[in-house]
């Protein structure tokens, strides 16, 4: 309470109160902290710390050791998949390794749009359908080659049944391999 | 408690050791339970309040760097959680409701495991109810940074940075308040 007295005596001078004025106010804060400190406390309910304590058992932390296997699991983990998936690159297309997946996984969302944009895309899933053995990043290159070339058609196309299920199937059923 | 000591034991709080989680729990508990109860009115949100304090504190001890008072830091994750509490119900309504109700139960709880004799608890239980009943008739901030000067040893610079607010705002606001929390105790005496 000393300390929070001298605490008291600076903020006032600090506002500029002064005189009685601040001897009254620090007066009446000093009679309301008495009268705080002199209430009796509230007794604690009855096992009360250890129920709190049984539900912190249920939300512990892990340990240390825990703390760190778990970045350290997480790193081999994904080590393994970038490992694997450069791997999986290396052996369709040794001339540009590493630079595929990236491709496929943008050239997704793009066909997607383009499917959305109504464009009838028939050809190319069946050219893909008869190139089932040729591998997924070739057929990804050659998906965006055809969808280059469409694009110019749009016009022609628009006015085509679409088959966008199809489409979309085909091209899931190839692309998402490469893609994790 | 030395200041050594509760360094020690955050740092092993830090380190993930349950033992201290338990020390801490046994040397605030106590404290913050009751302000909980005189901020909430109810024993059984203030229950609920406490134990969200210690799960929420096994997530933000890591974050805790020495540099603020470990007890300052503490009563602001707990003046924290008892704003978002509020928020998401009338405090004033739950105040009024239970405030007298909870805490008689508690007592005829205490009362029951003859711990105390009967006259001196009826007395003790009477104080608190009316130190409750005026706490409740203040508004929600003035009643909050009265506890936590109180509870928490806040100071005003402490106040002042927690509620936005200039210093002096602070200090009026205690000194408004302790004055009005005088004013009705007084009066409900007489």
């Amino acid at each position: 309470m000393k300390s929070n007295d001298q605490e008291l005596q600076k903020v006032l001078a600090d506002l500029h109160i002064n005189g009685d004025r601040a001897q009254t106010i620090r007066q009446e804060i000093q009679a309301g902290d008495k009268l705080l400190a002199n209430q009796p406390q509230v007794p604690l309910p009855p096992g009360l710390l250890e129920r709190v304590e049984e539900r912190l058992q249920g939300h512990r932390r892990p340990g240390a050791w825990q703390r760190w296997l778990r970045p350290v699991a997480a790193v081999i983990i994904v080590g393994f998949l970038l490992a694997g998936i450069g791997q999986l690159v290396k052996q369709q297309n040794p001339s540009n390794p590493g630079a595929e997946p990236l491709l496929i996984a943008a050239a997704i969302p793009e066909m997607a749009d383009l499917i959305d944009d109504e464009f009838d895309l028939w050809n190319t899933a069946q050219s893909i359908e008869n190139d089932f053995d040729q591998s997924s990043v070739d057929l990804a290159f050659e998906i965006l080659m055809l969808l280059d070339e469409t694009d110019s058609q749009m016009d022609d196309i628009m006015g085509k049944e679409p088959r966008h299920e199809n489409v979309v199937m085909h091209i899931e059923r190839f692309v998402s391999i490469d893609t994790v | 408690m030395s200041r050594d000591e509760l360094a020690e034991q955050i740092r092993l709080c830090q380190e993930g050791h349950s033992e201290a989680f338990s020390w801490l729990l046994e040397e605030y508990g106590p404290r913050l339970y009751r302000y909980f109860l005189r901020v909430s009115g109810s024993e059984a949100d203030a229950e609920d309040l406490l134990q969200n304090l210690f799960v929420k504190l096994l997530e933000k001890i890591q974050g805790y760097s020495h540099q603020a008072k470990f007890e300052h830091w503490l009563f602001r994750v707990a003046a924290n959680l008892t704003r978002d509490r509020a928020r998401r119900q009338s405090l004033r309504k739950t105040l009024s409701l239970h405030s007298t109700d909870d805490r008689q139960q508690s007592l005829a709880d205490t009362l029951a495991s003859g711990e105390m004799e009967p006259v001196d608890h009826l007395q003790q239980a009477e104080q608190i109810d009316a130190l409750q009943k005026a706490l409740a008739q203040l508004p929600e901030v003035d009643r909050e940074i009265i506890l936590l000067r109180h509870y928490g040893q806040w100071t005003f610079k402490e106040i002042a940075e927690h509620y936005e607010m200039p210093v002096g705002t602070a200090l009026a606001k205690v000194h408004r308040g302790l004055k009005r929390l005088q004013r009705i105790m007084t009066k409900d005496e007489k």
